[in-house]
């Protein structure tokens, strides 16, 4: 896809491939300067579907349009080589080095710092000419976190005039979290041009609620969440109708499977688990290069690799953890402005496209995991 | 302060201050157990009628519902 050329991220990471080496390749991304540490703590012995999926995770982490270069830490030397094979794929400076290949500390360190100043060097002659900033190139992902009435009172409906904007000028927006749709089946029906991909979604979350209920698991207090009870959020009905303002005008142009890539511009609906770092995951999957994040009480969440921009509303919330916020629209909120508050959102928005570091991007935080359907071998 | 999202809905949005309000001519006391940003009803409610919030039904009351009683889990599902 277009937008794989399009960074606005320039990072370089080690990638533990199994999470045998996690310690050691820690160490060597400390021992070299401006890298970045990922790891997803990848696990042998997985059934079939998960390990495709841990194995398509790491893929995208490496194909990631926020990722300029990578080297690969593996253990044994024979899936070093299989990753070696398959770097071209990738169109990027990308090394491997394995621990046991390296025979001895000493030389995996040295052999580490080589091959990171090799990707360097590749990146530092690199002439390709930077693409101009476009919103066509660009995929943008939703997010909502700690919903409460400010939520869908004012910070999604903000989200939404922004998502509207974005589909207009041609960008990739994706929406997700399965379970926080039931309930707006219809608005979904309503709003859907294309009616085979409205059933489609439709479909996934009737499925979703089936499993809910056959479950036999009373989902209160963790569907809705007890932060969302507190906040007087009381059905998850209630909730998913303040979630999917977030989606604007709600027209969706596809359905993507968890971590699946988009091919064209437009509005997607991408099926995955309620738990926001596992969402944030699919959605990196899918390459997404900056997540927006409406909250009402604070959730701490974030992706390392995308920059994900804390939007919120609610004067309770700023007052307690403002310092954690990178767009307060609570003053807007309260004069119960929309425009205004659009406009300061986009502002912010284009200025973290352009290389301002959000927040957690500072703090160096974020989570990767990926779900797993079956105890491991 | 106050907001109704949609004008089919039968509970409203107590935004804080204050609680004596008059909505649509109607004078509603919102009960003190009503938070900030809680659901409080517009209308008397009776028992196994839907509550309705952007115009769309988000659950079925349980118990009566007293117009300005706080509308969440007790009697609400």
């Amino acid at each position: 896809m277009k937008n794989n050329y399009y960074r606005i991220r320039k990072k370089i990471v080690v990638i533990p491939i199994v999470s045998l080496v996690s310690n050691y390749a820690r160490e060597a991304c400390k021992q070299n300067k401006g890298l970045e540490f990922v790891n997803i703590s990848p696990i042998r012995g997985l059934n079939n579907h998960d390990s495709s999926l841990q194995k398509k995770i790491i893929n995208s982490i490496i194909s990631h349009p926020n990722i300029s270069g990578a080297l690969l830490v593996t253990n044994d030397h024979k899936s070093s080589q299989d990753y070696k094979n398959n770097i071209k794929f990738f169109k990027k400076p990308v090394e491997t080095i394995s621990l046991l290949g390296s025979k001895g500390f000493k030389k995996f360190f040295i052999n580490s710092k080589k091959k990171i100043n090799k990707i360097k060097l590749k990146l530092k002659n690199n002439n390709k000419k930077k693409k101009d900033f476009s919103l066509t190139n660009l995929c943008v992902a939703l997010e909502c976190g700690g919903s409460d009435q400010t939520s869908g009172l004012f910070t999604n409906p903000v989200i939404g005039m922004f998502v509207d904007y974005l589909i207009e000028n041609n960008a990739t927006v994706i929406i997700s979290e399965t379970a926080e749709f039931i309930g707006t089946e219809n608005i979904i029906k309503k709003s859907t041009t294309n009616k085979i991909i409205a059933k489609k979604i439709i479909n996934r979350i009737k499925l979703k609620n089936y499993l809910m209920i056959k479950s036999g698991i009373d989902y209160k207090g963790i569907n809705p969440t007890e932060e969302n009870l507190n906040e007087g959020i009381t059905t998850l009905v209630e909730k998913s109708l303040g979630a999917i303002k977030k989606a604007g005008k709600c027209n969706f142009t596809g359905f993507l499977e968890y971590a699946e890539k988009p091919k064209k511009p437009g509005l997607y609906f991408m099926d995955t688990p309620f738990y926001t770092p596992i969402s944030f995951t699919g959605l990196m999957g899918a390459g997404s290069h900056v997540n927006l994040f409406g909250m009402g009480s604070f959730n701490p969440s974030s992706n390392p690799i995308v920059p994900t921009i804390r939007i919120c509303s609610n004067p309770n919330t700023i007052k307690r953890w403002g310092n954690k916020i990178d767009v307060d629209l609570s003053y807007f909120f309260k004069k119960g402005n929309l425009e205004q508050a659009y406009e300061k959102l986009k502002e912010h928005f284009i200025k973290i496209i352009k290389g301002k570091l959000t927040i957690s991007e500072k703090e160096k935080s974020g989570e990767i995991i990926v779900p797993t359907s079956s105890f491991p071998l | 302060m106050f907001v109704v999202l949609n004008n089919k809905d039968n509970i409203g949005i107590f935004l804080g201050r204050k609680r004596n309000l008059i909505i649509n001519n109607k004078k509603i006391n919102i009960s003190l157990s009503t938070k900030y940003g809680h659901k409080f009803a517009l209308k008397n409610i009776k028992k196994n009628q839907a509550i309705i919030k952007y115009g769309e039904k988000i659950g079925q009351a349980y118990k009566h519902i007293k117009i300005g009683e706080h509308v969440h889990i007790q009697n609400l599902k």
